[in-house]
């Protein structure tokens, strides 16, 4: 019978071992084949920069770290380009103080530890200037400990993380709206543009959920109005209409829910199915394709706040410019996140200039902290004292059939 | 009248976590241990018939029990490695094997379908009837309905046939059965085989109302299991009674109190009946032994 019985066990093992073993090698393989990509776009840089270098005196060198493979690559790739376009743009108007901007490229595989061999290189071997990067808050985190002791500046496009721009942090800086300015935008539009004073909100219960609750009550309650009622539900729920029917008694005309695009696609669904007749609103989280294929029709007319939004009429000057500038480059429409890390690469170029030709590290973070009313990409940027970057931000409409629409 | 849509919410939602309650009760009583790989059935259950008719373009009729076999053949597997080993074993260790088969499945799902939720298409309708300023979906109705049904169905076959019959004897009594002439051993094979396709049948009606991820089975699980304690672990009617006051009790909780603490409410409800009531509400027992 023992013997039977550690068989069986063995047997499972195993199983799980070949079952583990096949994703591991599956994972390799990519990487692999996503570092020959990056080594092949590493000599692309390098031969522009050849070029380019014979023309002027000197080269900086600015490092890049993205998520090149990985689930996030998608977005690591869209980063990549928004900054190869901008450190193009700058080289080719004279680059910085005469000298011209070089790119290293790095693969972080969203992953902490490897984003922390990626800077160190980038820091220790290469001995760059200052950085751009990285995607997720966990990398970017990971990442500061090391600029924060070789004083190297490093501006994230993307990374949303409140504590990133803690004030104890000295060299670094984001281009990414943070959770606070997102739901201040939307509530702000739901009172002042819409006119709506019957406003409930819904979060899920956590650090996040909570944190752009309390934003969007306090910005209610600076406008003297009292939100009609404020319900919480578990991240993981699957049912929310408990709340809904309480909320549909109230009478709403707007429902404010601070929450990931997978469970405001259970709350559209639910809307629709008690039939209620209200405005559904939320931050940058809900922009994801995913919101309409879960829950179609049902998503229809949702407003969710972005930084950025690919429409030439209704942009402003700098941004019809990008999108421009972008679409001979590459043929392609650019996103959210290739606008914010061209933004980045502009920004850290005023830090540059700022700084000279010695190129203090203190001298560019005040370069790049001293940024005021600068149109770009992403609207008009005014840098902080603790690096985060305020600015305009849009409100966007899901719209019949799938797309985004920009509303404001 | 806000309270008594709530009310008609509470029962749909009550009636599935009921259907996940049985699966507890039916493999508690025949093999004296919780399985807590239960929840995890029902995701199996979901995931197969989303898989059998969105993928494999399976029409619903004949995907939902394709779906109900794969879950019975997985359970099956389950009460093969993790079960009948152990049979022997303290209560302790095997309890454990259950919450091992619940992760391992769970990430196997997750290694599957991804982190991301699904949506499956409705099958009965999930466009709202009104009656008298009341909504009904009829979907959430059909539940109801499948939950009360499965429980009558249940309670027939347990009475009335013979397979059924020594399921119960095996169940009171293993020695007794035995002596009886039963296959106490199939007995047993085909109660937690039964149970599966009672929780596969949960995960299936949860499917087209409600999205689901590979964390369904935790999410559920924990709720069925609430839901059989309440109702007590040793009668198969309790279990529905069971959810349905916990699915009322979790949506009254957003309704006159505060919906912050409506995912606590499971928990509330298994502290309760463990000090007050160890058997369960609808238990005829005194006390409960132990296991």
């Amino acid at each position: 019978m023992k013997r039977k019985v550690l068989g069986v066990l063995l047997a499972t093992v195993m199983a799980q071992g070949i079952l583990t073993g096949c994703g591991g090698s599956s994972s390799t393989a990519t990487t692999a084949a996503a570092e020959e990509k990056t080594e092949a776009a590493a000599a692309e840089t390098e031969a522009a920069e050849a070029e380019t270098e014979a023309a002027a005196g000197g080269t900086i060198k600015i490092g890049v770290v993205a998520p090149i493979s990985g689930s996030s690559a998608m977005v690591g790739d869209t980063n990549i380009k928004g900054i190869r376009l901008a450190a193009k743009q700058i080289n080719e108007a004279g680059g910085v103080n005469g000298m011209t901007i070089e790119l290293i490229e790095e693969d972080d595989q969203q992953d902490p530890k490897t984003a922390v061999s990626a800077i160190n290189k980038l820091v220790s071997s290469d001995q760059v200037v200052g950085v751009i990067g990285t995607v997720n808050s966990s990398c970017t985190l990971a990442m500061m400990d090391v600029t924060e002791t070789y004083q190297v500046p490093l501006i994230t496009p993307n990374s949303s993380g409140i504590s990133i721009t803690d004030p104890s942090y000295d060299y670094i800086a984001r281009l990414q709206a943070s959770d606070t300015m997102m739901a201040r935008a939307i509530t702000e539009y739901a009172l002042e543009d819409l006119g709506y004073t019957r406003i409930a909100i819904m979060y899920q219960n956590d650090d996040y959920g909570a944190g752009g609750m309390e934003v969007a009550e306090e910005v209610m309650k600076e406008a003297g109005v009292e939100p009609i009622a404020i319900e919480a539900f578990d991240p993981s729920a699957t049912d929310m209409s408990a709340q809904l029917l309480k909320i549909k008694d109230l009478d709403p005309q707007a429902i404010i829910m601070w929450t990931m695009y997978s469970p405001a696609a259970t709350i559209a669904l639910q809307v629709q199915q008690l039939g209620m007749d209200v405005d559904l609103m939320g931050g940058g989280g809900l922009t994801n394709a995913k919101l309409y294929e879960l829950a179609q029709d049902a998503a229809v007319g949702i407003l969710n706040t972005q930084t950025f939004f690919p429409d030439k009429e209704k942009a402003s000057e700098t941004a019809a410019a990008f999108i421009e500038a972008y679409e001979a480059e590459y043929g392609l429409t650019p996103d959210s996140n290739a606008a914010m890390a061209y933004d980045s690469m502009m920004v850290m170029a005023e830090g540059l200039k700022a700084a000279g030709a010695e190129l203090d590290p203190d001298d560019i973070m005040a370069g790049i902290k001293s940024v005021k009313d600068m149109p770009l990409a992403t609207g008009t940027i005014t840098m902080d004292e603790n690096g985060d970057a305020n600015r305009d931000i849009l409100i966007i409409r899901l719209a019949e059939g799938g797309s985004y629409e920009l509303v404001k | 009248m806000q309270l008594i849509q709530q009310l008609i919410q509470g029962v749909s939602l009550g009636s599935i976590y009921g259907l996940v309650a049985l699966g507890y009760v039916l493999i508690y009583q025949a093999w004296g241990v919780l399985n807590f790989a239960q929840g995890e059935v029902c995701a199996i259950g979901a995931f197969s018939m989303l898989e059998l008719h969105s993928e494999l373009g399976l029409p619903v009729w004949l995907a939902m029990p394709v779906a109900m076999i794969v879950s019975m053949a997985v359970g099956y597997l389950i009460e093969l490695l993790s079960f009948r080993p152990l049979e022997n074993a303290k209560g302790t260790s095997r309890l454990i094997a259950t919450i091992g088969v619940s992760i391992c499945v769970r990430n196997l799902l997750r290694v599957i379908f991804g982190a991301d939720s699904f949506a499956f298409p409705s099958i009965f309708g999930d466009k709202p009837i009104e009656i008298g300023g009341l909504i009904v979906v009829p979907q959430n109705l059909w539940n109801t309905a499948f939950g009360f049904g499965l429980v009558i169905l249940l309670n027939l076959f347990l009475r009335h046939t013979r397979v059924g019959k020594s399921m119960r004897a095996t169940a009171q009594d293993k020695e007794a059965a035995r002596l009886m002439g039963i296959n106490v051993r199939r007995s047993l094979t085909n109660t937690f085989v039964m149970a599966s396709a009672i929780g596969a049948i949960g995960g299936m009606l949860l499917a087209p109302v409600y999205l689901f991820n590979s964390n369904l089975g935790s999410v559920i699980g924990t709720k069925g299991y609430a839901s059989a304690v309440l109702g007590g672990l040793d009668y198969a009617s309790g279990a529905m009674v069971g959810g349905i006051i916990l699915g009322i009790a979790e949506c009254l909780a957003v309704a006159l109190g505060s919906s912050a603490y409506q995912s606590v409410i499971a928990y509330i409800v298994l502290f309760l009946v463990l000090i007050l009531k160890q058997s369960g509400i609808m238990s005829r027992k005194k006390g409960v032994e132990k296991v």
